[in-house]
């Protein structure tokens, strides 16, 4: 006992021990990691933000490559390893304190590649175009706003109503992605009216819509809609400007009118809009550019500078646009962003994986992904097979059509990288090893005490008392007993305790001279099963009587194993049928044709599929855990008893923890739900 | 002697045992290779138990034919079978359009199933049995059992305006599924300790021990 005890106690300090020598961290903080130890991506809230294009077919992807690590300044690793855990959805408050922190100090971020300078003015309209380049077309209705508000004083309501319902449906478009063919369209169409006027432009597009692009499945009905009317307004936006002809149904006056040109020619309104619908084009294009919003305090800073000269800005913004992308470019080029650049400029970024973004991670969780509700809601991916010491760079692209947008990382970024090294101890199972510990502390217990009292009392199981009885039955009968040991193989449980209860059979059989048959399913628990029956029948001294038992493998197939045991039971006539393992659809075609030869039977099985059928057939049946508890029944063996009810205490462990868990969990306290997750 | 039929097992079999317990909490590569080994030796293992079962089964007809037992002639057969199929197998292979997958698409599949079909009346008389009313726990068991197929059918739906299927959720999803997940804690704790009991020595019986 002592041995055992010391045995025990030995093993679960080596867990312990191994456990905080690795120094893991607390489930919560390094959730779930892989079998090859490999960081788990996070992926936290704020994804619901993009449900609303995710709805109407967008789609977020995974893509990664591998960097050599050798490779990688070191100042570099150790940035990344710092920020490994990528957040690519943060709130709404962190993005805009993000976005400020651009805005006050551009020169941290290297991402940025093209920066126009709107004056309050114009906040509203590159409001509406961040939103666009963002992908944030839920804030578009706040700029659209803005703008509403800046433009009220300057111009003519009408035609600021025609401009916004534009702006609303670029983003509709936009929303909708356009399908597969629709940017490959746009480019033809744009290359054949490039050198055509206005309202020539909008007729030929007209007709090529019209002729071209209506009804084609690869063209989405909706954009095709979108644009007819948007064509439509343009028109009528033109008209005005261009001081054609006006249509009756906008009764526009005169003299508003007249203002209103004069306002948007002061402000250079078209000049702004013209290139920041290029710029608009541009970075939709190229994926990665950044549009940051500037204010008053910075173009005065910038002209204090004298880097860009006065006149320039003056004119327009197109040229200063121009002139600080050069600026910036050259800034940027001695940044970190070029060191990256250059290290990782021949491998190319790899897919992880695609899906929806309207996916419900909770239900349908894509392979890669695994979700949590633990803490803050968090997406995790979980990558396999990846090798150990090497540093890989990851990223998360939201794609509308064909329109790309990386998310930003938890530190503003676009990527996030991760090196991978083994584990020493798997932190997602610390609760496992709790609950093993202490239900295993209970049953050593138990075994302790069943030492020094040996008369423990134990709940009369009805199943296994009818063991004897048939075993005596088929004594007095003068026929064989069948003992049937399922379909599993030796490394399965309940192949162990029914070999348990067969070496008590085979013993009861040997001493009273009563045939004994095991046919089995098999051959490595065939070769136990002799041995069992060998042993017991030198346990009796009927060692001569060896041959009155039978042990014979039949097939691994269910239904070959079925007819040839139905096959003796119908020959032979056994009286007893005794079915103890692990069985599958086998089971009913034999205990029934076992009932129906008037044969008593006893069946245990921890198949719960096979429960009903062994009860409806069988005369007595071990549910589950019994099927297990036969051998201390039988045996009445101290240990194994004490192992019984330290089984039975660790039972009633569990129903208190449920009880317990129920309450908490229904009085709002999910601490016990998230132990057990 | 005694050390190598029961002390030498147990050694092995705690070794063993616990390391594989350690195993399900160790991802380090340095101990999921041994484990991979193991799997190996296990495949080698139960591969060669082919013989064993063979050896079983060829002997135990051929004693049946010569000794003439009753239905000694399915066994005539079943050496038959086993022998032609063995040659078939050696000689051309196995797989789709080979002899040996004519034989399993042909023979041993119609025969399988012919074998599973017969559960459709096997199920039919178990059902009798279980539904005789016999006491109020057999009522109550035919009660159910009957909402429970009326649930299945449209018949059910129809009858009851959309009642009866709901009825037969609740009980599937409620009662039923309490009481299963009530078997599988039993199970899961009962596992635990005859995996502790076997991993501690205190259970020999398997090894034909006894107390």
């Amino acid at each position: 006992m002592r041995i055992f005890m010391f045995k025990y106690i030995l093993a679960i300090c080596g867990l312990f021990i191994l456990l905080f020598v690795s120094g893991c961290e607390p489930p919560a903080k390094r959730i779930n990691p892989p079998r090859t130890g490999i960081e788990s991506l996070q992926q936290p809230q704020g994804l619901r933000a993009y449900d609303s294009p995710g709805d109407k077919g967008g789609s977020i992807i995974l893509t990664w490559k591998s960097v050599k690590t050798e490779n990688t300044p070191d100042f570099l690793i150790r940035e990344e390893i710092r920020r490994r855990q990528f957040k690519a959805f943060i709130s709404e408050k962190e993005k805009e304190q993000i976005r400020k922190a651009v805005r006050a100090d551009y020169s941290a971020e290297p991402e940025i590649d093209y920066i126009v300078y709107s004056p309050k003015k114009y906040e509203g309209l590159m409001k509406v175009l961040a939103a666009f380049y963002s992908g944030e077309t839920g804030k578009i209705n706040d700029g659209v706003k803005a703008f509403q508000s800046s433009w009220k004083k300057y111009g003519n309501t009408k035609r600021l109503e025609i401009i916004i319902s534009l702006i609303r449906f670029s983003r509709d478009i936009l929303d909708d992605g356009g399908g597969p063919a629709w940017k490959t369209e746009l480019k033809k169409w744009r290359e054949e009216t490039r050198k055509l006027g206005f309202a020539d432009k909008c007729d030929k597009l007209e007709e090529y819509i019209k002729s071209n692009l209506v009804g084609r499945r690869d063209v989405s009905d909706v954009s095709v809609s979108l644009t007819l009317k948007l064509l439509e307004l343009a028109r009528i936006e033109g008209d005005i400007r261009g001081l054609g002809e006006i249509k009756p149904s906008l009764e526009f006056k005169k003299k508003p009118y007249g203002r209103f040109r004069k306002g948007l020619n002061d402000m250079g309104t078209r000049a702004v809009r013209k290139e920041a619908s290029a710029l608009l084009e541009r970075l939709m294009k190229e994926n990665r550019a950044r549009l940051a919003v500037g204010e008053d305090k910075w173009l005065a800073d910038l002209k204090s500078s004298r880097e860009i000269d006065e006149k320039t800005l003056k004119k327009g913004l197109g040229p200063v646009y121009e002139n600080m992308k050069e600026r910036f470019l050259e800034m940027f080029s001695k940044s970190r962003l070029k060191v990256i650049e250059n290290i990782e400029a021949n491998v190319e970024w790899g897919l992880l994986q695609k899906f929806n973004s309207s996916v419900n991670f909770k239900k349908e969780t894509p392979s890669a992904c695994e979700w949590r509700e633990s803490g803050e809601d968090a997406h995790y991916f979980q990558l396999w097979g990846m090798e150990d010491g090497v540093k890989y760079r990851f990223r998360v692209e939201l794609q509308m059509g064909e329109n790309k947008i990386n998310v930003q990382a938890e530190d503003g970024g676009s990527e996030v990288a991760a090196v991978p090294g083994p584990d020493w101890f798997y932190a997602g199972k610390l609760n496992l090893l709790i609950v093993v510990a202490l239900l295993g502390t209970i049953i050593i217990l138990f075994l302790w005490r069943a030492k020094r009292n040996p008369n423990m009392f134990l709940r009369k199981i009805a199943g296994l008392d009818a063991v004897d009885d048939s075993i005596g039955r088929a004594t007095e009968m003068g026929r064989d007993i069948l003992y049937l040991m399922g379909n599993g193989q030796m490394s399965d449980l309940p192949t162990i305790a029914s070999a348990n209860i067969l070496s008590r059979v085979a013993r009861e059989a040997a001493k009273h001279n009563t045939k004994l048959k095991v046919p089995c399913f098999d051959p490595v628990v065939m070769s136990v099963a002799r041995d069992i029956v060998k042993e017991a029948y030198l346990a009796e001294g009927k060692i001569d009587d060896l041959s009155n038992c039978e042990v014979f493998f039949v097939s691994q197939d269910p239904f070959s194993y079925a007819a040839n045991v139905d096959g003796v039971i119908l020959r032979d006539k056994p009286a007893t049928n005794l079915m103890m393992g692990q069985f599958g659809p086998e089971a009913l075609l034999i205990s029934e044709v076992g009932a129906s030869q008037g044969m008593i039977q006893v069946s245990g099985t921890n198949e719960i599929s096979q429960l009903p059928f062994f009860i409806t057939t069988t005369d007595y049946t071990l549910i589950g855990e019994e099927l297990f508890a036969a051998s201390a029944y039988l045996s009445r063996n101290s240990k194994l008893l004490g192992n019984l009810k330290g089984q039975d205490a660790g039972k009633l462990l569990l129903i208190i923890v449920i009880i317990l868990g129920t309450i908490l969990s229904t009085l709002g306290f999910d601490i016990l739900v998230k132990f057990f997750e | 002697m005694r050390f190598f039929r029961t002390i030498l097992p147990i050694i092995f079999c705690f070794v063993t045992g616990a390391f594989a317990c350690l195993l399900s909490f160790i991802p380090h590569p340095a101990v999921q290779e041994p484990t991979n080994m193991l799997n190996d030796w296990a495949i080698v293992i139960t591969t060669f138990s082919v013989v064993l079962a063979v050896q079983s089964f060829v002997s135990r007809h051929t004693k049946s034919i010569a000794s003439r037992k009753p239905g000694w002639g399915y066994s005539a057969v079943t050496m038959v079978t086993l022998t032609g199929a063995a040659f078939i197998g050696i000689f051309w292979g196995k797989g789709p359009g080979t002899p040996m997958g004519w034989v399993y698409e042909h023979m041993i599949t119609p025969l399988s199933s012919t074998v599973y079909c017969l559960s459709v009346f096997f199920i039919a008389s178990a059902a009798y049995k279980a539904f005789r009313v016999r006491s109020s726990g057999a009522t109550l068991l035919l009660i159910t059992g009957l909402i429970v197929m009326l649930g299945q059918i449209p018949f059910g739906a129809m009858i009851s305006g959309g009642f009866i299927p709901l009825v037969k959720d609740w009980i599937l999803e409620v009662p039923n599924m309490s009481a299963q997940r009530g078997i599988l804690l039993g199970l899961a704790l009962a596992m635990f300790a005859t995996s502790l009991k076997i991993l501690l020595g205190i259970e020999r019986t398997y090894l034909g021990k006894g107390d």
